[in-house]
Parts: C-alpha cells; sequence; structure tokens
C-alpha cells in the first residue's frame, strides 16, 4: 500500500477546489481516478483519518483533508475521531 | 557590501490573526506587542531587506516536490490563507540579492531549490505582512523555506548549514544592504495529530533558552525522536530558528516573550539575536 499515493489523494483534496466538488459529488468516482486499491480509497471515503495516519499519512495532510472536506469541518470532531481510535 | 543586521525568531500561529479584537485576552495582547516589538526593532536597525525562513504545511509543495531548501528569486505574493486586516496581494522581494544567494550557494556546494513565482502561506507572510513591510526603509523580503514541516526534513545541521551560506552570501554581496533573518515558527505543537492543543512549556523555555544563549549546537544536538516525543511535530520547525542562528554565529539575544494557552495550538516564542558588532 503507497502512503506516498494517498499523500497525493489528500494533498488534491486539501489544496484542489475542483477535487474537493469532485470528492463531495461521488467520491466513489472521484477516487477512482486514482490508481488506489479499493482499502485505501475506503479509508478515503470515510474520513478514517486514525487508519491514514498509522498507514503513515502525514497529520498534516490528514487534517487539511478533514478540515477541507469532511461535512462538519470541525477540529473538535477531527480529534475525536483520531483519540477515538487510539 | 551586505549585513546582517539581525536575527529573531516568532511564530506564525493563524489563531493569533483570526482572533478578533473584542476577544483579545491578556495574552493576545501581550502577543501582539511582542509583534510590535519586532517591528519597531527592525526599524531601529533600519533594516533593508528581511530574509524570512518559514516551513511550508504541504500546501505548497506536494508529495510530486519537496525541497529542502528554496529560496524565492522572483514574483511573491502572499500570505494566500485569509485573516482579517492582512493584505494577500503583492510582496516585495529583493531580487537581485534573492538571486545572488541562491547563486552564491550553488557556487559553493548549497543546491537551492528556486522559486520564480512564489504565493508563501502565513509561515512568511505573517512575519512579512505583521513585522516587516511596515517599515517603510525595508525594500524587499527574501522568502526562505525549509523541509522543517513535511518529511523527509532537512537536518538539524543542514539547517543551521544554510543560515551559514546565507550569511557569506550577503557579506559577499557588493551592494550596501542591511539584512534581518527571521526564523518564523512555533514551538511545542502536533499538527493533525491526536494531541493537538497541547504544548510542553519546559520543551519551549529550553529551546528559547538556546537561541538566547547562542548555542546552536545544543539544539542541534537533539534527536528528531526527542523533538517529537517533547514538542510534537510542528516542533521540527526550530529549524527554521537554526537557520536563523546560522546567519548570527555565535551570536546571543534576549527574549522577548513566551506565551501559551487555550487560545492558540502553539508555545509561542518570541527572541532577537543581536550582531556582534552592534545590533
Amino acid at each position: 500500500m503507497s502512503t506516498f499515493l494517498l499523500e497525493q489523494v489528500l494533498h488534491d483534496l486539501s489544496t484542489r477546489r475542483e477535487a474537493r466538488k469532485a470528492f463531495a459529488h461521488d467520491p466513489v468516482a472521484f477516487l477512482a481516478g486514482y490508481p488506489l486499491e479499493p482499502a485505501q480509497a475506503d479509508l478515503i471515503a470515510r474520513f478514517d483519518v486514525a487508519a491514514l495516519q498509522k498507514h503513515g499519512v502525514s497529520p498534516l495532510l490528514t487534517y487539511g483533508f478533514w478540515m477541507m472536506n469532511e461535512p462538519g469541518r470541525s477540529r473538535a470532531q477531527y480529534l475525536a475521531r483520531l483519540r477515538q481510535a487510539s | 557590501m551586505g549585513r546582517i543586521v539581525g536575527g529573531f525568531i516568532m511564530p506564525h500561529e493563524p489563531g493569533v490573526f483570526y482572533m478578533p479584537a473584542e476577544r483579545w485576552t491578556d495574552g493576545q495582547r501581550r502577543v501582539m506587542s511582542a509583534y510590535a516589538h519586532i517591528r519597531a526593532e527592525i526599524d531601529r536597525l533600519q533594516a533593508t531587506t528581511a530574509i524570512v525562513v518559514g516551513a511550508d504545511h504541504y500546501v505548497l509543495f506536494g508529495p510530486g516536490c519537496l525541497p529542502s531548501f528554496l529560496v524565492g528569486i522572483g514574483e511573491v505574493s502572499g500570505p494566500y490563507e485569509r485573516f482579517p486586516g492582512l493584505e494577500q496581494g503583492r510582496i516585495p522581494n529583493n531580487v537581485p540579492l534573492a538571486t545572488h544567494i541562491a547563486q552564491y550557494g550553488r557556487d559553493h556546494g548549497f543546491d537551492w531549490a528556486v522559486s520564480k513565482v512564489l504565493r508563501v502561506d502565513h509561515s512568511i507572510g505573517v512575519p512579512a505582512r505583521v513585522c516587516v513591510l511596515p517599515n517603510p526603509q525595508v525594500t524587499g523580503v527574501i522568502p526562505v523555506y525549509l523541509a522543517s514541516g513535511v518529511a523527509p526534513f532537512i537536518g538539524m545541521k543542514r539547517a543551521y548549514q544554510v543560515g551559514g551560506m546565507i550569511r557569506d552570501a550577503v557579506h559577499a554581496w557588493p551592494h550596501d544592504e542591511r539584512v534581518v533573518v527571521i526564523g518564523s515558527g512555533g514551538i511545542s505543537h502536533w499538527v493533525g495529530m491526536a494531541q493537538m492543543g497541547q504544548v510542553n512549556p519546559d520543551f519551549d523555555r529550553s529551546i528559547i533558552d538556546c537561541v538566547v544563549r547562542g548555542d546552536a549546537q545544543a539544539m542541534m544536538a537533539l534527536s528528531d525522536e526527542y523533538v517529537l516525543e517533547q514538542g510534537g511535530n510542528g516542533a521540527f520547525e526550530i529549524r527554521n530558528f537554526l537557520c536563523m542562528m546560522g546567519a548570527l554565529p555565535g551570536c546571543t539575544g534576549a527574549q522577548i516573550a513566551y506565551e501559551h494557552g487555550d487560545e492558540w495550538v502553539t508555545g509561542l516564542g518570541f527572541a532577537q539575536v543581536f550582531d556582534k558588532d552592534g545590533s
């Protein structure tokens, strides 16, 4: 499983407006545009930031991804999700 | 000839600048006073150029290209983040000196990455807008990014060496120029990690103490594992402080302020380093 590819997807979703729009509209279709394994795509689609970090993804990216894409955009909810898993 | 006339460390915590004035705490007022103090010191030093050393937060640079150290040699603008009261447009660069630093480095074993058009983030935009550009004698801000926010990180010693190289390049500059170097960064903070919101004041004070004593060796002796454990992933930004210290080797200084609190997610350290020749 390539951590670097996961980081590329999250970087795109953090910095590119059109990527965020496409992801919000249809996450499965958006993620199909990357050569991800199904399990990788699932982590992103489910906003499983704890698992993404366990796979080595930078916390800067998981945080940016959450704050720019998760519907609640809440730091408190982000941290609750992380802490729930630890 | 060019001369480094002083150095500073300061944080770029976004929370400071998102906070509306009516909600300012006493700590926030002290933080804003510290920024004002640095702004006034840059004026007192009659600096004409500021070199601001910052960290990308995995926004400007992506997995496709992560520079170890980069200097902006052309158009500069920012910060790209919108903060109340802070402009986001063009930032004047000292293009001739920035280009000289890049070329001098390449001639002396430092293969700079360069940016011809650079939209900076808050790590450079905040010091530039808040402390540097309000001084009318300043004609340029030279942005330098170190790999101090995103792995793989530049080595601590290399960060210090880059600062020394900047000093040598400025001294080799044949035109009159008074340069200040700013190391921009928070101290302890856990960005995006489960501990986000915690700080470690003891660690923070030990880092400020290194800066004030001019003790780069002690800071360079800290392992990444130790820094991560004691200061979190955000504390890797102390590389930016080391770069400033490399530009003022052996110079001592004074703490301006230290704050931490629920208002922010990082320990906020402000200090000034004095040039041995009289600043």
